[in-house]
């Protein structure tokens, strides 16, 4: 380095106040968290019955599925790919996984069977991202439409209802209070965060996709990143098919047309991981989804009727996208003024 | 590319280029037209294949703005939802005492509108177009489920078959509005300054700018246009099936873009083709049509559906243009150019 280097004005993290410059807060889109505060205490509020243990159990299993698959898909975006096919590879593995649960009622087998469809699944994503001069998005619809087919060719057009008891043990039931659906997603959750920080492979995610040539020079394995990601993918899509079987009770051959790929790389960039690669935040799904999961559930009790829910959903996203930008402009306004 | 091309080599690359773009779409054109015809006796017949037009006209319309779209750089993944919204205003209207015909222009315009905000969006707070148009799609569905109160409505006049199930002659109503179209989209994409412009906006939108083009105005046009193209669409949908449902067109934004991207068009943008996109609509259209005569399962469809374009984009994404360099040997032994 040079001596010019050692002089280079502080950069703008730098400038945070002492308490937020500890580790794990720098980790997190506080505005983000913000606003599920401040949503919490506005229907904490204006909902009557919204403020209630029951309530945010209910919220907490609502959301679990999509916070599970968006710890996977959070990875994918931050090398700055995506992938469409996550809803498929649930329905794929629900399909193989479920009539084995029905059967056996073992939720051994039922994870086993759901994570090695959902590890197959990903790995074969990843392996086409990385080998393929096919864009991701282009290849992650053509194996949306490849597993969607599979999944409806397994379940025989047979829907799987009353999923047993013991099986279900990762959608339903509570641990000292805490439904058991939020415990999973956040022992998955902190196990990838260990990941993301104490591996090369986790650190080198964001720089691969910030600038995918200068990671490479860098001697970043862009592919075994990009397969990484991929492959935990589905993983997650594996693990919320486990929770998906349970709180849902079963699963219906109308999953394939339910746009849960979307929901989960809605909830990744609600919770503040840029879409283009290279920034982002582990806990960016888990904020995205509960920030979902709390308007949808604070406008039902509300009273709204559910047909307009999904009215809620898209306003709360187009907000949550353009509030980078609104900061943008306020700031540069403050600047011009100051 | 260091050095210069005389015209006759840049008119060959040129060539070399659209061969090899249209590659997988060729292939996947022959190789479902010869499979399903093998394969049913009933599928290369002019009456199914009035049939195949008629359905793939819809979704043929929106893929024509999924192009545009595509072309200057954007995407829309919620022409589905302002399919359903738009179906969902014809029957609203119509039931509320509104004259028929007025509630399709109304409906169309609402079409217009809905792509407006997208391309509002887009160009004011230049947020990622993915983004804006995932919000709008739950937006405009939400729209749609709340509108209609989530029930489809029925009892449209007879007068409004004439859109989506009239004949001229041989040839389906709606297949006329798909060619108007086409040739629209054609002349303005290749022989006008907004085509141009178009193009420029999507392979290197800070050049477009310097170049005097009014990148905002185009981001903001293509929007329109998609929302247009998905009202007209779901007008005629609307009269197909006699019914207006809020559920209408789920999915509808993922064919579409496999349609493009099956078509040679870079999903990052700058390249357009009107013609190949159409094709790949047909080509795509008739693996269902073929698999519902053929008699085989019908969930073997997505699985063909998926791979077939995995596999045509492959080809079209640089192993063709591997293949050709391998059969036509370049001249002054050049080395072969890398791809794009």
């Amino acid at each position: 380095m040079s001596a010019l280097a050692t002089r280079t004005p502080p950069r703008a993290e730098d400038r945070t106040p002492p308490l937020l410059r500890a580790r794990w807060i720098t980790g997190v889109d506080a505005g983000a968290l913000a606003a599920l505060v401040v949503l919490i205490l506005v229907f904490s509020v204006t909902a009557h019955g919204f403020a209630t243990i029951d309530n945010a159990r209910s919220i907490a299993i609502s959301i679990a599925v999509v916070a599970c698959l968006g710890l996977g898909q959070n990875l994918v975006i931050m090398t700055g790919e995506i992938d469409v096919s996550v809803g498929s590879i649930v329905a794929l593995a629900g399909f193989a996984a479920g009539p084995v649960g029905v059967r056996t009622d073992s939720l051994f087998w039922t994870i086993v069977i759901s994570l090695a469809v959902g590890a197959g699944c990903g790995l074969l994503n990843g392996i086409l991202v990385a080998w393929t001069p096919v864009p991701s998005i282009v290849v992650t619809l053509g194996t949306l439409y490849v597993f969607q087919g599979v999944a409806l060719i397994v379940s025989d057009s047979h829907n799987i209802v009353s999923f047993p008891l013991h099986a279900s043990a990762f959608g339903t039931g509570f641990v000292f209070g805490v439904p058991r659906a939020l415990l999973v997603v956040l022992v998955a959750f902190a196990a990838l965060a260990l990941v993301r920080r104490h591996t090369n492979w986790g650190r080198d995610l964001l720089p691969t996709g910030e600038h995918r040539a200068a990671a490479r020079t860098m001697g970043v394995p862009v592919r075994v990143e990009l397969v990484g990601a991929y492959l935990l993918s589905g993983l997650a899509a594996g693990l919320g098919t486990v929770i998906y079987l349970g709180s849902v009770g079963g699963m219906q051959t109308s999953i394939v047309d339910s746009n849960l790929a979307l929901q989960v790389i809605a909830a990744c960039a609600i919770g503040g991981t840029s879409i283009e690669g290279g920034r982002g935040t582990d806990l960016a799904p888990l904020t995205g989804a509960a920030i979902v999961g709390v308007i949808t559930a604070g406008v039902v009790i509300m009273g709204v009727p559910g047909v307009w829910i999904s009215v809620a959903y898209g306003v709360c996203l187009l907000v949550a996208v353009a509030r980078d930008r609104v900061r943008e402009l306020v700031g540069a306004r403050r600047r011009t003024r100051g | 590319m260091a050095e210069t091309l005389t015209f006759r080599e840049l008119r060959g690359e040129r060539v070399r280029e659209i061969v090899s773009r249209s590659f997988g779409l060729m292939l996947l054109l022959v190789a479902c037209v010869v499979f399903f015809s093998a394969s049913s006796p009933y599928f290369l017949t002019s009456s199914n294949a009035f049939t195949l037009f008629r359905i793939a006209s819809e979704s043929g319309l929106i893929a024509i703005g999924m192009a545009v779209v595509i072309a200057s750089g954007g995407i829309d993944l919620s022409v589905g939802a302002i399919f359903s919204l738009s179906s969902v205003m014809v029957g609203v209207l119509y039931t509320h005492g509104v004259n028929i015909w007025v509630s399709v222009v109304l409906a169309v315009l609402v079409g217009l509108v809905c792509g407006l905000f997208n391309g509002l969006v887009v160009v004011a707070l230049r947020i990622h177009p993915l983004l804006v148009t995932l919000g709008t799609l739950a937006l405009f569905r939400g729209l749609a489920l709340g509108i209609s109160n989530g029930s489809g409505i029925a009892g449209f006049p007879t007068s409004f078959e004439f859109v989506g199930q009239a004949y001229v002659g041989l040839v389906p109503e709606q297949c006329l509005f798909w060619l108007g179209a086409i040739v629209i989209a054609v002349l303005v994409t290749s022989r006008t300054a907004a085509g141009r412009s178009l193009v420029a906006v999507g392979a290197n939108e800070t050049a477009a700018r310097f170049s005097g083009v009014r990148v905002p105005l185009v981001r903001l046009s293509v929007y329109g246009l998609s929302g247009l193209l998905s009202g007209v669409a779901a007008v005629i949908y609307t009269s197909r099936v006699l019914s207006s449902r809020a559920d209408a067109g789920n999915g509808l934004e993922l064919l579409a873009i496999a349609a493009v991207v099956v078509g040679g068009a870079s999903i990052q943008g700058g390249q357009i083709s009107i013609v190949r996109t159409t094709l790949a609509v047909i080509a795509i259209a008739m693996i269902p049509n073929g698999f519902v005569l053929s008699d085989y399962s019908t969930s073997w469809q997505y699985v063909a559906i998926g791979v077939l374009m995995i596999v045509a984009v492959v080809f079209n994404e640089g192993l063709a243009s591997r293949l050709w360099r391998l059969v036509v040997r370049p001249r002054r032994g050049r080395t072969g150019t890398s791809r794009n």
